[in-house]
């Protein structure tokens, strides 16, 4: 019957995406905990004008750390995954810390840690589902 | 075609996590939290290297501990409780400084959260 191979080969197709996704999502799960190991965030100011330069170079999109001319860091923190953390903070010739982009770098570890958690949850929900739909397909 | 298999990345995933996990709820665990002041022009060869601690240990070096706090817990199978403090902290980075330890008691509870909820959601 023909709605009967319909029906045949969208099962097919189903099972074979959700091996596919399976498949993808295994080699995401085998490199996350080394992924999400250790958390680095840096604070940059760019010259006024040279913004687009530094963030639009091609030959840059990948690097982890910015560089280029009128780029200066200004604040770094590393956190481990057991929550050491070390901060770093540029001081000026009179040994006073410059703090100024302090609240912004502040609020962009925040958002790292919280992005840390939900990603862990995220990953793991989506290899819970994806162990039950190939239980399933099976 | 054979690609990854699920079931085996998740009981490896599951492994480590474990094998990350375990030493934070030994009995007796600490936190540490080290706010540096770096030479300005010198931060970013600073933020690359991957030991500051030793950097800052050697004579001359362009960046100094100026904060330094470890928290010490007592952890059971109900979770950890804090039973101690240590901490030299200068006084004009105490406010930055502070912040981030409270940050990273905060940071690492969310996380115990988590991965306790990882791990029923797979187990």
């Amino acid at each position: 019957m023909p709605d009967s191979n319909v029906s045949t080969e969208k099962q097919k197709d189903l099972k074979a995406s959700v091996q596919k996704f399976a498949s993808d999502l295994a080699e995401k799960v085998e490199s996350f905990v080394t992924d999400i190991s250790e958390l680095e965030v840096r604070t940059y100011t760019i010259t006024e004008g040279k913004f687009a330069a530094v963030l639009d170079d091609p030959k840059k999109k990948n690097d982890k750390v910015l560089s280029g001319e009128g780029v200066q860091l200004r604040a770094y923190t590393r956190i481990a995954f057991d929550s050491d953390t070390i901060v770093c903070l540029p001081v000026n010739e009179s040994g006073q810390i410059d703090g100024a982009v302090w609240d912004m770098h502040q609020a962009a570890v925040n958002q790292a840690l919280q992005n840390r958690a939900a990603m862990l949850r995220a990953i793991g929900d989506a290899a819970a589902s994806a162990l039950d739909a190939l239980k399933k397909s099976r | 075609m054979r690609g990854k298999n699920l079931p085996q990345a998740v009981t490896k995933l599951v492994q480590q996590l474990q094998a990350r996990v375990q030493p934070l709820f030994a009995d007796v665990t600490s936190l540490e939290v080290s706010t540096y002041g770096v030479d300005a022009p010198q931060l970013a060869s600073v933020a690359a290297s991957k030991d500051v601690t030793t950097l800052a240990a050697a004579a001359d070096a362009p960046v100094q501990r100026r904060g330094y706090t470890r928290v010490t817990f007592h952890c059971d199978l109900h979770g950890c409780t804090e039973v101690g403090r240590e901490e030299i902290i200068e006084a004009p980075v105490r406010p930055i400084h502070n912040v981030t330890v409270e940050q990273a008691l905060v940071g690492r509870e969310t996380l115990f959260v988590a991965i306790r909820e990882t791990f029923s959601g797979l187990i």
